[in-house]
């Protein structure tokens, strides 16, 4: 943020803590450029960015009213920024270390067996059994990703859960249906 | 939801702030309510017999004065940590800690000099539960204060706000329990700031979750 910036943004915040509209939706996309900025710097070239910028938005809001302009802004921005991008990479790294790709090849079975006969050694009526098996929820998510190959970000706003919610879900199910089809080894 | 549509629904939401005061006027009004609460309990619980003697022992000036230093710096700490960048450096929070562990050391340190272990101890329930009676109210408020402001550091500030009002009613405790014996003020005096500390330690996200934040 240069000084100018700065500046520019003191003067948008207290004319937003006396409820200027314009003012603040003209601070918000001076913040959440620098804040796109600022991770990028530190991040590089993550798909993540925007949640970075739209969380410390959120903390922006909610913490306006702890801004003292006798102060600088920088350093109040930025603790939001900088908090709310470790909370950000936290919760990538919980998510990633939980997720299954959909974008990697199926696995091989044992042995090395190539893909068509691992499939024809099970039986699809024991797979349909075994997804009926599962929560309505996570079958609805395994059917969506696997059967209807619908794109992630289409489920989540179809059932009104976070993209993360969804892949986890999907985790759930996939090894509840290889418990279920005796296959926990692979 | 894109960037802009949330630009767009926070712009709707938008009203007038109070904006909050700086945290030197807030430790000022929580500091005035914690001395109230102390001078309370002394005025319930009565004044401990002799403490005229008391009061020229170093032992008793040295515990006193580690009480009132952690519960003035931590709760100093506490809201300046709650608004953000108020914190140029951890100083403050290193400062608590250190007197913390220093209050720790010089209650143990006692208990080992007599050579009884705690086994001396008697009736420190009645002083445990009177030092958090002592800090509920002050506790509560100081709780509504941060979370009034903008947690961002919530294990910190959640110990740090624990152990403020706790000191505060280890501070009080001393001017009103007759008991002398070591281990009953390690048990009785400072046990509800270390375990209530560690308390405020693991339950710092429900304490101080703020919604947005």
């Amino acid at each position: 943020m240069t000084l100018q910036q700065e500046q520019q943004a003191t003067t948008l915040i207290v004319r937003a803590q006396q409820g200027d509209k314009v003012a603040y939706a003209d601070l918000l996309q001076l913040l959440a450029a620098t804040a796109r900025r600022y991770a990028r710097n530190r991040l590089g070239d993550v798909p993540w960015i925007d949640d970075v910028a739209q969380e410390t938005l959120l903390s922006v809001h909610a913490a306006r009213h702890t801004y003292d302009s006798t102060r600088p802004f920088a350093p109040w921005f930025y603790a939001i920024v900088s908090t709310r991008m470790i909370d950000v990479i936290r919760k990538e790294r919980r998510v990633s270390s939980r997720e299954v790709g959909t974008d990697v090849l199926p696995e091989t079975g044992r042995g090395g067996a190539r893909p068509h006969e691992d499939s024809a050694s099970v039986d699809p009526r024991r797979v349909q059994s075994a997804l009926e098996a599962l929560p309505p929820r996570q079958r609805e998510i395994v059917r969506a990703i696997k059967l209807r190959e619908e794109p992630v970000k289409q489920i989540s706003e179809r059932l009104g859960m976070s993209e993360s919610a969804v892949k986890v879900t999907a985790h759930r199910g996939y090894r509840a249906l290889r418990r279920l089809l005796g296959r926990e080894d692979r | 939801m894109n960037t802009d549509d949330l630009i767009s629904e926070l712009t709707s939401r938008v009203e007038p702030v109070r904006v909050l005061p700086p945290p030197a006027t807030r430790f000022l009004r929580w500091s005035a309510l914690a001395v109230v609460s102390a001078l309370a309990a002394v005025a319930v619980f009565g004044v401990r017999p002799h403490l005229s003697n008391f009061l020229r022992e170093p032992d008793f000036i040295a515990t006193a004065l580690l009480a009132f230093g952690t519960a003035a710096l931590a709760g100093v700490a506490a809201l300046v940590l709650v608004i953000p960048g108020a914190e140029r450096s951890g100083l403050l929070r290193t400062a608590t800690a250190t007197l913390a562990i220093v209050w720790t050391i010089v209650a143990v340190a006692a208990v080992i000099r007599t050579g009884h272990g705690l086994s001396g101890a008697a009736d420190w329930p009645i002083c445990f539960v009177r030092v958090m009676a002592i800090a509920a109210v002050p506790g509560f408020v100081l709780f509504r204060m941060l979370r009034a402001a903008a947690p961002l550091r919530l294990s910190w500030t959640s110990a740090l706000a624990t152990t403020a009002p706790l000191a505060t009613g280890a501070l009080a405790i001393q001017f009103v329990c007759p008991i002398d014996n070591p281990a009953h003020a390690l048990l009785g005096h400072f046990g509800p700031v270390l375990v209530l500390g560690l308390v405020g330690l693991l339950m710092a996200r429900r304490l101080l979750r703020v919604a947005g934040l």
